[in-house]
């Protein structure tokens, strides 16, 4: 326990030292966490309006319409449906917004009062939305050929506005947690990896071997150290994400950190192990570093660290969704965002598992001292 | 198991073969409690290939050696920790100073010796704070010998301690050996300069591919040759051209 404790201490220190190693393990993700979040790359879509008309007279049916327009343009989309779905689409996240059109829409001697909530988060598709109704509606009640000359005069309506907090986190939500498992795999391969192999190279690993100790131990050690460090870096990743980008985690309840850390340790445990199997395998880093490119840049892009894997082909999702990222990304936005137990990730928990053996088996049959 | 206390090392018909090359061919010997023994030859005769089995990093293909009436296979760990080895090429962690580096094998062992103690006894203690590609090559072999004293070992392995450095600095490192002998020490050395064995070692073996070919002291081995009617190519003087450079350049360290 005491030389343990003194491999690890070691190991910290030469991590802390090691200026290459805090930029790829912590400043990196953040950086681009930081560059996606603030640019928001969600406004590639339009605003989602969801309509409950109680109305459904003619003029309601001229504002749907008007809606419908700005659909065809790609400007809005619109979900027809009754008012405790969308509360729950709000919640959700699947709509930014809904308008409840009032019984007395139009009619003659009415003064309807139109009610709009917007998830309270949603700056700029709050706005996007408001433009559109305001848009429509005073078009709908000046236009002379549509709109009975009863109603144009005689009718009058007022907004109400709501702000609903929702649950819904965007895509900064979205990518948070996707970065601090992309984290993790960078982490767990590159510094294992080049340490290691630098140790073997250069001998520091043979000089082990002839203390009572022997390489193995120290091994063991430096592991322990990246796993400690691996948890470290995502609780920092994602206060980072918290304090800066203004993300929700766990929908507040406290135990969600101890899940994340439960879920970085044993992700970082199955990258540790591929960069284990990787350093053991090759001689030096010419061999390593296409090896660790090889296995870490498709996981980057298709794991559904950036953009959910929906949006791929679906051979493309087929192939991906076992992939080890995947399936870490997948549960921490799972207990992170949605509020999921672990229980409730099982099948993740178990994909990682078997993920962490498969590397363990081929780093023990590739791995050479020399 | 015969525990011979006076044979501190017993090497018994040690082969090792690779794939042809029979770079350790029957070596037998003996060592002392408290001698300094030397093995001396020419490169790739089998002398680092012999001292790594003794020292149970490299398994013999025959043969078997004790140290402390250890057997070095079936007790490695055991022997581990009773032995201190200076490897041939060394290298120590990029990232910590040499009071870390120190300090960190010492504890591998449960903090036998002082770390300061070994700085001051190596004479690298002003150079506590370096880092290990910051020292000359003298101070590296001389932290290399502080981190193979770290458990007051038995028996000290020195593999070429003075190869590639310059009279001074070998001369340094000839003092601290001679230090270590005289705190009681066994210590095994491979060298390939005469002038050291002959200034260091008590007795030693010269080995040539993969065989010993002589063992004695080096004063009955000079005797011997001269025995056999051996003239020098030249007179020899008083004085060498080693202690003339060191006279005109002073036997002190410098900067080193």
């Amino acid at each position: 326990m005491k030389i343990y404790s003194a491999i690890i201490l070691a190991s910290m220190k030469m991590y802390y030292r090691n200026k290459h190693a805090i930029i790829w393990s912590l400043v990196f993700p953040v950086t681009i966490m930081l560059i996606f979040g603030m640019f928001n790359f969600e406004r590639y879509n339009p605003p989602k309006l969801g309509i409950n008309d109680l109305s459904n007279n003619q003029i309601s049916k001229d504002l749907i319409n008007s809606f419908n327009s700005f659909q065809k343009e790609k400007i809005l989309e619109i979900d027809i449906d009754i008012q405790t779905n969308l509360e729950n689409k709000l919640i959700n996240g699947d709509i930014d917004g809904f308008i409840i059109i009032p019984k007395n829409f139009g009619l003659k001697n009415n003064i309807s009062d139109i009610e709009v909530s917007y998830d309270k988060n949603k700056i700029e598709e709050k706005s996007a939305i408001k433009i559109i109704i305001t848009n429509s509606i005073t078009d709908l009640f000046n236009k002379n050929n549509r709109i009975p000359e009863d109603y144009k005069i005689e009718s009058s309506y007022s907004i109400t506005e709501k702000n609903i907090v929702t649950n819904a986190q965007g895509f900064k939500g979205f990518l948070v947690p996707g970065i601090a498992a992309m984290a993790i795999m960078q982490t767990g391969l590159f510094s294992v990896v080049f340490t290691l192999i630098r140790f073997k190279v250069s001998g520091v690993l043979r000089r082990l071997n002839v203390t009572p100790i022997g390489s193995s131990h120290f091994i063991i050690g430096q592991m322990i150290t990246r796993v400690i460090l691996i948890i470290i870096q995502t609780y920092l990743i994602i206060l980072i994400g918290i304090i800066i980008l203004g993300v929700s985690i766990g929908k507040g309840d406290p135990l969600v950190w101890i899940e994340i850390g439960i879920i970085s340790l044993i992700g970082g445990l199955v990258f540790l192990a591929m960069g284990l199997g990787i350093s053991g395998w090759a001689t030096d880093e010419n061999m390593a570093a296409p090896l660790t490119n090889l296995i870490a840049l498709p996981m980057m892009f298709l794991s559904g660290v950036f953009f959910p894997l929906s949006v791929m082909p679906n051979w493309v999702i087929n192939i991906a969704q076992f992939f080890p990222l995947t399936f870490l990304a997948d549960s921490i936005r799972s207990v992170s965002l949605d509020g999921l137990s672990l229980i409730d990730i099982s099948g993740e928990i178990l994909g990682l598992i078997i993920w962490l053996f498969i590397a363990l088996i081929i780093a023990v049959k590739t791995f050479k001292w020399e | 198991m015969k525990n011979n206390t006076n044979n501190i090392v017993e090497v018994k018909n040690l082969s090792k073969n690779y794939g042809k090359i029979n770079a350790v061919d029957g070596i037998s010997f003996e060592v002392k409690s408290g001698e300094v023994f030397g093995m001396l030859g020419p490169n790739g005769a089998g002398k680092t290939t012999t001292v790594e089995i003794i020292e149970g990093i490299r398994q013999p293909d025959k043969g078997e050696t004790f140290i402390n009436g250890l057997n070095t296979i079936i007790d490695n760990k055991q022997i581990k920790k009773i032995i201190g080895v200076q490897l041939q090429q060394n290298a120590f962690f990029d990232y910590l100073n040499i009071y870390e580096i120190i300090d960190f094998y010492s504890k591998l062992y449960g903090n036998k010796t002082k770390t300061i103690d070994l700085l001051k006894k190596v004479e690298l203690i002003e150079k506590k704070n370096s880092k290990y590609k910051e020292l000359s090559g003298g101070q590296k072999q001389r932290l290399s010998i502080a981190i193979a004293l770290v458990n007051d070992p038995l028996v000290l392995f020195l593999d070429e301690p003075t190869t590639g450095l310059d009279p001074q600095a070998r001369r340094h490192v000839w003092n601290l050996i001679k230090q270590i002998r005289l705190e009681g020490s066994t210590i095994i050395m491979t060298t390939h300069y005469m002038e050291e064995a002959e200034e260091l070692c008590d007795r030693v073996a010269i080995i040539d591919t993969g065989k010993i070919v002589a063992l004695d002291t080096p004063g009955n081995l000079i005797d011997k040759l001269i025995d056999k009617g051996f003239k020098p190519k030249r007179t020899i003087k008083k004085a060498s051209l080693d202690d003339v450079f060191l006279d005109l350049t002073g036997q002190n360290l410098r900067g080193d």
